[in-house]
């Protein structure tokens, strides 16, 4: 989940851009690191409390609400969905100002997958004035009808049972998740190592949502079940300068245990790694870098590119080697900008489903 | 090669002997593409910024959201409708007086702004849109800068305003601010508020619920229902491509006489040269050639002259649109490598098509044909006949148009086919007039005079047609500014019914003025005035409220009215509506009025409709009463002050300076009626400034058709003129002669012209202009105004004809004699 933060520098180059062909091949390296002053910064030991920490960071320079959702249909047919909120603070504003002078930007994408079509779409807004933005009593993240709804009452958190919906031309969505674990803290409770350089981010994640709900695919409808999967993560300056890409996964493995795992590409062919390993009572353990190795197994030639649709992930001290293939491997995301993101299946004993991000290919 | 060389070296040395025929065939080229693609520039900038102005709002071409009262509504309302799915973007429009220019500010959201509309740009890059909003941009037009950053105060005004930095961006249009909705609600004060909400796509309103719209007070408009200005001032540019088209042909039947004359000068050249070896083919082409090169030439200086005219016209132009349409274009003229291309090519073609005649001649003629140069002449009899023949059918469509068709164009298309018709006819009419001024001639000298114009109208016809056409045109034209001139001057009178207009007076100052008014005189009034714009049946209507007084029943004219409409208005039953409104949503007297907000339009029937010369916009004038529970929000601040008795001028000055001080108001803030006659007056000149130079032009041009025929003929005549000189008649009666038969062929022109005129002048107003404007006229007749034009007219000719007659006059007797001596 460390390399996200690049996409969201990409993605609000694009939001800001508004002239999708003009945005530079190459210049979104430099965004990751350019100076944060006047942002809030990651500390360390500042313990993450909810519900507060659900809703906005409005100091923070960057932060997504991220679902992916693996799903069958009524006919048993593996299916995909993605719901994404990012928040951009253009200029550093501590207070959320109503009106048009709030300087926050959100971003909205949201997909379907299935083994033979691969739909995406985008939203763009300025916050402040009602198009997009996070509220949290009663919960609701937005922009424009994509929407994110709180269903539970307190004691319960606000994350515990949510609604999911969106619309596009091609397909339309409306799900319910709901959560059968715990918020699962990444890193050092929740403080999360992005660099050598130290780069971090506040990171959690509910990896343990249950799904139902319905897809409209092409004017089909598609009563679907399935696992969920929810990212959090807000931070100023999440990127070091030689990193160029990242291979994300986040696996729901077969015998109830997550694992969230990712590697950051550097300019000089080394890599970054972290992840966790989830048990199926919620309780998470670290994966330092070189408990993690990599291995693309297979290309696949996508939108003009080769781009690696095949796996192995491994973390050799848990026994876990796992092949992780894409269910489709055209899942590229056609937005102002793009990326390679869509569901995958691990193969062999372990056995799973999960999902994949990939981008600077 | 070589021998083509020589070719072109022989024949081009025809002109060189004669430098006047060669002005001809130029003055022809240049009349041809001068007015015509001055005309085109005038119309291409006016389409450009017409496109500006449609493409930068996207409202034009996308639906919008708009208030059902007309009025700004709050901005809460662009997030509810975007978290119910519906894909708007705000827009909130207003306007600033900076250096006593009305400014329209346009706040936009550049997030949501629908992205493939024309014209704006924010930036392409994340940069760019962060300067957009921080520190802030407005975009403006290169013309609109010069203007605001001409001088320290209009600077230091927009910085009062908090205007943001000024970004020139050469798509805007002229007068137009764009900048980020932030600074715009706060530079027009309309913090969270905005004006409409724009569809991003032109399905985006297709599912909107309506229970939504109707709990927001807001509705769809459809972008038919907007304000086209293509449509508008179509009419204008039809009359401004008719004027160029005219001069376009009157230009090539110039080229066409003096290429038909040189032919036929230059045939025993042609011959020769046809003997000497060069082939049918060769010839045609060195003539081609040489005509390609010249159109070439001419065509250049023609373009330059058309760019000249129209940027001279242009400020006229542009007020005549503000004045009859309210659309604004740029006076900068600006214009693409595509209009010296098409200029030319006219050009060319032109030229080609004018001499297409003779250049087939030049291919057919055989070595050993006659060189007799007179032929050309005796050919063109034979013409005449077919000339009136084709103008019958001619006069044919003119009259099958109208029932069958429709439509501005088809007015035009009849206009068209009247005076072309009318023109092809002249010579044959002018044979004829000649014929029996001949036959009642007893003495020879008048009798050969009129034989002798009888034969040269066939050389002339052109440059008669030409000055019949602008005759026509000119007493068309000018029948109808004048007779709108007279009817705009009544109806002002009938119309400014108050003494003064005051804008700006509270409630508390009306009442007080209202009672020391009072008590000057028991008959002055204090009028109150309400006013608020709407768009109904996709067009704009101003809406006045009114106080019924017997003011308004002694001086409103009108058209057609319910016998008790005063009764009927005052009660709130009946409203009076204005004639181009009546006209555009076909409505008659009795009928109810659709389209005002709520159940009003069910209860209110027209009582009366009243004329609204040259008013782009409708107008409805309803009780004050009904106005207000309507509008409760409309300004109430603007006041008419009926004076009865009416003091003098003195009188009025006093009162003017006493109101505006007692009130602290600004001198704009109170109008007298004499001035806001005289104003609108001026306006009214203004707007027709365009036609009247128009006009002069079409005379200019054919005096200049004249004066070249002439010119051409002249050394053709010699071998008429030499037999009466070698019989006593002195080279100053022959001079004075030709004097003559200028000036009475041009007489008899004008009088053929004058019905003609005033038939076009029918077709403008009761056709043209009621499809244009959606108002008739009243036509009255200025004989006055004919008898200045049939003058104009023989000043035309003789100014045309003065050179060559002064040539004659001063004619070395050995030329006379040299025709005898080279009869063959």
């Amino acid at each position: 989940m460390n390399a996200r933060p690049l996409l969201v520098l990409l993605a609000l180059v694009t939001l800001v851009a508004l002239v999708p062909a003009s945005l530079p091949a190459q210049g979104y390296g430099g965004l990751g690191t350019t100076p944060d002053a006047g942002y809030e910064t990651v500390l360390p030991d500042k313990p993450l409390t909810f519900p507060q920490d659900h809703s906005a960071h409005p100091g923070f320079r960057i932060e997504w609400w991220y679902v992916t959702a693996n799903l069958e249909d009524q006919n048993g047919v593996p299916m995909g969905l993605q719901w994404t909120l990012f928040r951009n603070a253009l200029t550093p504003q501590s207070e959320p100002l109503e009106g048009w002078g709030n300087r926050q930007f959100w971003l909205g994408h949201s997909a379907v997958t299935t083994k033979s079509t691969h739909y995406s779409d985008e939203r763009y807004a300025r916050g402040g004035v009602g198009q997009a933005g996070v509220s949290l009593s009663p919960f609701a993240a937005w922009i424009d009808q994509w929407q994110m709804t709180g269903l539970s009452v307190p004691p319960k958190d606000f994350l515990h049972k949510i609604r999911l919906q969106a619309t596009s031309d091609t397909y339309q969505y409306d799900v319910t998740l709901t959560a059968k674990g715990p918020l699962i803290r990444h890193g050092r409770s929740g403080y999360s190592i992005k660099s050598d350089e130290g780069q971090a981010s506040y990171y959690y994640s509910q990896p343990f949502y249950e799904v139902s709900g319905l897809i409209i695919l092409d004017g089909e409808r598609h009563t679907v079940r399935g696992k969920a999967w929810l990212d959090r993560e807000w931070s100023s300056q999440p990127l070091a300068e030689n990193q160029s890409g990242w291979d994300w996964f986040s696996l729901h493995l077969e015998d109830g245990r997550k694992l969230m795992a990712f590697q950051l590409r550097h300019t000089d062919g080394k890599t970054y790694s972290s992840g966790t390993l989830i048990s199926t009572e919620g309780s998470a353990a670290p994966l330092a870098p070189e408990a993690l190795s990599f291995t693309p197994l297979e290309k696949s030639t996508v939108a003009g590119r080769e781009i690696p649709t095949k796996w192995r992930v491994s973390v050799p001290g848990e026994g876990l080697s796992l092949t992780v293939t894409a269910l489709n491997p055209q899942s590229w995301m056609e937005n102002s900008f793009g990326y390679w993101e869509g569901p995958v299946r691990i193969d062999g004993a372990a056995g799973g489903v999960g999902y994949l991000e990939m981008t600077g290919y | 090669m070589t021998d083509a060389f020589w070719c072109l070296r022989a024949l081009l040395g025809y002109w060189r002997r004669r430098p006047l025929q060669f002005l001809t065939l130029f003055a022809g080229l240049i009349t041809a593409t001068a007015l015509w693609s001055g005309v085109q520039a005038i119309n291409s900038q006016a389409r450009q910024s017409y496109d500006k102005a449609a493409a930068l709002m996207g409202g034009d071409a996308l639906p919008f959201l708009a208030a059902i009262k007309g009025t700004d509504f709050p901005d809460s309302r662009f997030g509810e409708f975007r978290r119910a799915g519906v894909s708007v973007s705000p827009v909130l429009e207003g306007k600033i007086e900076v250096a006593g220019r009305t400014l329209r500010i346009i706040g936009i959201d550049p997030v949501s702004y629908p992205r493939d509309q024309g014209g704006l740009t924010v930036g392409e890059t994340t940069e760019d849109l962060i300067r957009f909003l921080d520190p802030g941009r407005t975009l403006l037009s290169p013309a609109t800068s010069t203007l605001l950053t001409s001088g320290p105060a209009p600077m230091r005004m927009l910085a009062e305003h908090g205007i943001p930095p000024l970004t020139i961006q050469p798509s805007m249009p002229d007068d137009v601010l764009v900048m980020d909705m932030f600074p715009a609600q706060a530079v027009l004060e309309r913090m969270g508020f905005v004006s409409k909400l724009v569809a991003t796509n032109p399905t985006a309103l297709a599912h909107v619920s309506p229970t939504m719209l109707r709990e927001a007070g807001l509705k769809i408009v459809q972008p038919e229902e907007t304000i086209s200005m293509d449509g508008l001032t179509d009419s204008f540019h039809l009359n401004l491509t008719a004027f160029g088209m005219l001069s376009f042909i009157v230009g090539l039947f110039m080229v066409h006489s003096a290429t038909g004359l040189a032919f036929e000068q230059r045939r025993p050249l042609i011959r020769t040269l046809r003997a000497c070896g060069i082939s049918a083919r060769k010839l045609t082409l060195v003539l081609i050639a040489e005509l390609m090169g010249m159109a070439l030439l001419g065509g250049a200086i023609g373009m330059v002259m058309g760019y000249l005219i129209a940027a001279a016209l242009l400020p006229d132009v542009a007020a005549s649109l503000r004045g009859l349409y309210g659309a604004s274009i740029g006076t900068d003229l600006s214009l693409g490598p595509g209009w010296w291309l098409l200029g030319l090519g006219m050009s060319l073609a032109g030229a080609l098509l004018a001499t297409a005649n003779s250049l087939h001649k030049a291919w057919r003629l055989p070595v050993l044909a006659s060189a007799a140069p007179m032929t050309w002449y005796r050919q063109q009899k034979y013409w005449l006949r077919g000339q009136a023949m084709a103008s019958v059918f001619l006069f044919g469509i003119a009259a099958l148009v109208p029932l069958l068709f429709n439509g501005l164009v088809s007015g035009f298309v009849m206009i068209g086919a009247l005076l072309l018709g009318a023109a092809l006819l002249l010579p044959f009419v002018l044979s004829i007039l000649v014929g029996i001024a001949g036959k009642l001639a007893r003495h020879p000298l008048p009798e050969w005079f009129w034989a002798d114009s009888r034969q040269q109208i066939s050389g002339l016809s052109m440059a008669l047609m030409a000055l019949m056409l602008a005759l026509s045109v000119n007493i068309g034209v000018g029948t109808m500014v004048e007779s709108f001139r007279l009817t705009f001057t009544d109806w002002l009178e009938s119309r400014l019914v108050s003494d003064l207009y005051i804008n700006g007076l509270n409630p508390d100052q009306a009442n007080e003025l209202s009672r020391n008014l009072g008590q000057t005189s028991a008959g002055n009034a204090l009028l109150p005035i309400r006013k608020v714009d709407q768009v109904m049946a996709g067009w704009p209507v101003e809406i006045y409220g009114f106080q019924d007084h017997k003011a308004y029943h002694d001086h409103w004219a009108f058209l057609q009215a319910t016998p008790d409409h005063w009764k009927q208005v005052a009660a709130g039953t009946g409203v009076l509506v204005s004639e181009q409104l009546a006209r555009r949503m076909n409505l008659s007297l009795n009928d109810p009025l659709p389209g005002l907000p709520g159940a009003s339009s069910r209860t209110v029937t027209i009582s009366g409709i009243f004329p609204d010369y040259g008013n782009p916009k409708g107008m409805i004038m309803m009780a004050i009463d009904r106005f207000d529970a309507l509008w409760p929000d409309a300004p109430a601040d603007r006041f008419g002050l009926y004076l009865d008795p009416k003091p003098d001028r003195q009188g009025y000055t006093r009162l003017i300076s006493d109101i505006t001080d007692r009130y602290a108001l600004t001198p704009d803030q109170i109008t007298d009626q004499a001035a806001l006659k005289a104003y609108s007056l001026r306006i009214f000149d203004k707007t027709f400034a365009v036609t009247v130079a128009l006009n002069s032009l079409t005379l200019m041009v054919a005096g200049t058709a004249l004066l070249t025929g002439l010119l051409s003929l002249s050394a053709a005549r010699l071998p008429f003129l030499a037999p009466l000189w070698a019989m006593g008649v002195t080279r100053k009666h022959l001079a004075f002669l030709e004097l003559a038969k200028s000036l009475s062929l041009a007489a008899f022109t004008a009088l053929f012209a004058a019905p003609f005129g005033l038939l076009l002048a029918w077709c403008l107003v009761a056709i043209v202009n009621v499809e244009a404007f959606g108002w008739r006229l009243p036509l009255h007749w200025f004989p006055g105004q004919w008898l200045t034009l049939f003058l104009l007219a023989l000043l035309t000719a003789l100014i045309a004809s003065l050179y060559p007659a002064l040539r004659l006059y001063r004619i070395r007797p050995e030329k006379l004699l040299k025709v005898f001596a080279d009869e063959r």
